[in-house]
């Protein structure tokens, strides 16, 4: 007994030490060799000539997008442009897999999936959206779209699968201008994606598409007889190995400016409408919020207003007072208006990438009580080794989990000064497994 | 009595495991302890008048080395009375207790015809420390192209400046320079042009001469221009191999310039011919760190990391880590060892980190780290320290913590010193 307090002493002595300020301690989150480095890579993503002219990628890396497509297989996608002469806009999508044994990083085939050949200017305001088919990836924005001397509204489709990109399509539609960056609903039926943007055409509108592979159709254009346009669907975190969601919500002001939220199933259809104030939400044009889909077909929505929506079966309530917040949740669009920052690596658990510690966060989510455990934590600056380039990884690309059991850690960082490149940086997790 | 304890290790276990998310609180645990505490006034101006010292910005904190630092400010009249002038205040930190003793604040040059100071770079190398911007320098009445070095040595500082009287010579904004030594001359590069035209703009110092050794237009498209600030390697006490200069030509093509020691361009390389694409933004500055084999790394989260080797550039963004800071402020490395240095961390919550570089396969090892708020106690000033003022390491075994933070109302600065356990 003796004995065995004095080895307890040491051990705690020992403990305490580690801990300290030698070892990278207490509040640090540089904590070494937390997540060991595996692989790194950095990637041009144009097809322009880049060595004799000067590309821009316009305006801001914001207007960039990175995307786990499930399987090792990641893209990464913006619109570069000559910045004066010659002239030439490109939208441009560059894949690159990880290894799910070995967390190589090998570079896929880069595509302009389609190329403005007589005016520069690339992109402006647009939102991103990716289908519970992890393949299908869209955008819709004020670009400068081929044939186009002028910033113009359109969607574009595409696929991301084999390390190289395919069936990509656009369709032209200028009176639909999209609301914000960050992300809308995109959902799926089949092998049929479904994205509904963000648009306004002078007031709030809910404008849809249909996608499969080289397909884009637009098949909704419905006035939401707003008196403002602003608008929000909400994109939607899928449930694990699962391909579909039971739809989303979209956010919008009436011809009075009350508040209300239409539910809609998978493919748009609205199924019920409520006011904003029955969810703690008062002021409501700029409410906004993103979803998770559970294993039962609920889904849980996280808003701006400090409020959580559970949506079960196109009846929503209110589910603030006894659901917990998730880790990364903020009231910030950065978090409200993102599924990107999610991997479904269990049933109903997640890691997400939460931005204001820099950390991936493991955690799962009881899919009656709402209730959330948290697994574990990964401090994502011990892989990148700075702090900000971990912040522009959580904020301007990705951060995930891969592997065979969940074993790698990707991160991918944008570039902050407008160019088109972007770098990718893989480490060790030890949170494995489901 | 081991049923507690047993619990505490359990508990502490869980506080440091890595898969519970690591640290916990910034303000929890006892990694920095605190030593001494000083709050200096940087100006000799008449209380009677406000004394102005611009923003934070434009004042210093210099590490000489052997304990030895000064803070720096360029303090002027803010109404009623006239005078500009640049004053230094020395300071000395025990090195085997932490604490501080003031030395005898010193004004090097003073203008009593103008009230004004100006954008303006600093650096610093070994004993000594220099400035370059627009004031309202000894015997003109409106800002004024000015360099001026000091050196310290003792508790006292000494210096002089240059100015050929014109106006329209900015610094390209309020940024480190990069400052080397060669043949046992300091040699001061800011960022800079001329009316207009960004400038091969380089100043030498001895201890008790300055003069400007070159002032060359660079063809170009835009005013803009940046010399990247070097940081020593461990037993230098400036950088030895000069730096890379950036600025850029008609149709936004962005060229470095690979300068020598004594700011000389040794070569020119474009920047895309790296592989790094260009735009017609041009991004902030680099840091450079000097390795021990003589190659030097620069860092930027807009540029990657481009090798130099010799003369020769190489972008190793795909294989080199990124550092705990790269952005490019000199003052917050302090070598410690053979490519191994300790700097702050470039965003908030700011830690003191221990880093090494291998100088073959530029891979990176954090060595320990610790919140610089369990010193200050407010995160906000260890941003303002880490931002305008300084953080460095000094003492016998580099057991001490020297912050700087200065402040926005008025020439002064606060010093914090503490002990750590990297």
């Amino acid at each position: 007994m003796f004995d065995e307090s004095i080895l307890t002493i040491n051990e705690l002595a020992k403990i305490k030490a580690s801990a300290g300020s030698g070892g990278g301690g207490a509040g640090s989150q540089f904590s070494a060799n937390e997540v060991p480095f595996i692989a790194k890579a950095s990637f041009v993503a144009t097809s322009l000539d880049y060595v004799n002219y000067s590309v821009n990628n316009q305006s801001s890396e914001s207007y960039t997008h990175s995307f786990n497509h499930g399987g090792g297989q990641f893209s990464f996608a913006n619109g570069p442009t000559y910045s004066s002469s010659p002239s030439r806009s490109e939208f441009y999508v560059k894949p690159f897999t990880v290894n799910q044994t070995t967390g190589a990083i090998t570079e896929g085939s880069g595509s302009a999936i389609w190329t403005n050949t007589s005016y520069n200017g690339g992109f402006s305001t647009g939102t991103w959206g990716q289908s519970p088919i992890r393949s299908h990836c869209f955008h819709h924005g004020h670009n400068y779209f081929p044939g186009y001397s002028a910033n113009t509204y359109g969607s574009t489709g595409w696929v991301v699968s084999g390390n190289s990109v395919s069936g990509a399509t656009y369709t032209i539609n200028n009176s639909y201008g999209a609301v914000s960056n960050e992300e809308s609903y995109a959902g799926s039926n089949g092998s049929t994606s479904y994205w509904i943007p963000n648009t306004y055409n002078g007031n709030a509108y809910k404008h849809a598409y249909s996608f499969t592979p080289g397909s884009l159709s637009n098949y909704s254009n419905t006035s939401l007889s707003s008196n403002t346009s602003t608008n929000y669907t909400t994109p939607i975190v899928p449930q694990f190995n699962s391909t579909t969601v039971s739809g989303g919500l979209h956010f919008y002001q009436n011809s009075s400016g009350a508040g209300r939220i239409n539910v809609f199933d998978v493919s748009g259809n609205t199924q019920n409408t409520y006011n904003t104030y029955d969810f703690g939400v008062t002021y409501d044009a700029n409410t906004q919020g993103m979803g998770i889909q559970l294993s039962n077909g609920r889904q849980l929505f996280y808003t701006n207003s400090g409020s959580i929506i559970l949506n079960n079966g196109g009846g929503l309530s209110d589910v603030t007072n006894t659901a917990d917040f998730i880790p990364g949740y903020t009231t910030a669009s950065s978090f409200t208006k993102v599924a990107q920052i999610f991997t479904p690596v269990g049933v109903d658990k997640w890691f997400v990438y939460d931005r204001s510690v820099n950390e991936l966060v493991k955690f799962s989510i009881n899919p009656t009580t709402y209730k959330v455990t948290i697994i574990g934590s990964k401090l994502i600056t011990s892989l990148t080794k700075n702090a900000r380039k971990s912040y522009d990884g959580g904020y301007f690309g990705g951060a995930w989990v891969t592997g065979s059991n969940n074993q790698f850690i990707v991160v991918v960082a944008a570039r902050p000064n407008t160019t088109p490149i972007f770098d990718v940086i893989v480490g060790q997790n030890s949170l494995v497994g489901a | 009595m081991s049923i507690p304890l047993i619990n505490e290790v359990a508990k502490l276990k869980i506080n440091s495991s890595s898969s519970s998310g690591g640290g916990g609180s910034q303000f929890f645990g006892d990694g920095i302890v605190s030593k001494d505490k000083a709050q200096y006034r940087l100006s000799n101006l008449s209380t009677s008048y406000p004394n102005n010292a611009g923003a934070s910005s434009y004042q210093r904190t210099f590490n000489h080395g052997g304990g030895q630092f000064s803070s720096a400010a360029i303090p002027f009249y803010g109404s009623s009375a006239t005078q500009t002038q640049f004053y230094v205040q020395p300071f000395t930190v025990n090195q085997t207790t932490g604490l501080i003793t003031q030395g005898s604040g010193t004004t090097i040059w003073t203008n009593g015809s103008g009230n004004c100071q100006s954008t303006m770079n600093w650096g610093s190398g070994g004993p000594h420390a220099f400035n370059f911007g627009q004031h309202c320098a000894p015997g003109y009445s409106g800002n004024t192209g000015i360099a001026t070095a000091y050196t310290v040595s003792g508790n006292s500082a000494s210096g002089t400046y240059y100015t050929d009287g014109s106006s329209g010579w900015p610094a390209n904004g309020n940024q480190d320079a990069a400052v080397c030594i060669s043949g046992g001359t300091y040699y001061f590069a800011p960022g800079n042009n001329y009316n207009g035209t960004p400038r091969n703009l380089a100043f030498s110092w001895n201890g008790s001469s300055i003069s400007r050794t070159r002032n060359n237009d660079l063809s170009y498209d835009t005013s803009t221009n940046y010399v990247s600030p070097i940081v020593r390697q461990f037993g230098n006490l400036a950088a030895t191999q000069g730096t890379l200069h950036l600025h850029r030509q008609s149709g936004a093509r962005q060229y470095f310039n690979v300068m020598g020691p004594t700011f000389n361009i040794q070569s020119t390389v474009t920047v895309s011919s790296l592989g790094i694409p260009i735009s017609t933004s041009m991004p902030s500055n680099m840091i450079g760190l000097e390795l021990s084999n003589g190659k030097q790394l620069f860092y930027s989260r807009q540029w990657g990391i481009v090798l130099r080797d010799g003369t020769s550039l190489s972008n190793v963004s795909g294989t080199a880590d990124y550092i705990p800071n790269m952005e490019a402020k000199e003052r917050h490395f302090t070598p410690v060892a053979a490519d191994t240095w300790i700097c702050m961390s470039e965003s908030s919550p700011r830690e003191l980190v221990k880093f090494s570089i291998n100088p073959t396969t530029y891979r990176v090892t954090i060595l320990g780290s610790v919140p610089i708020s369990l010193l200050t106690k407010s995160e906000s000033i260890s941003n303002s320290a880490a931002n305008e003022g300084g953080v460095f390491i000094t003492g016998s075994n580099n057991q001490f913590v020297v912050v700087a933070a200065h402040n926005t109302n008025g020439p002064n600065v606060n010093i914090m010193v503490g002990q750590h356990g990297l």
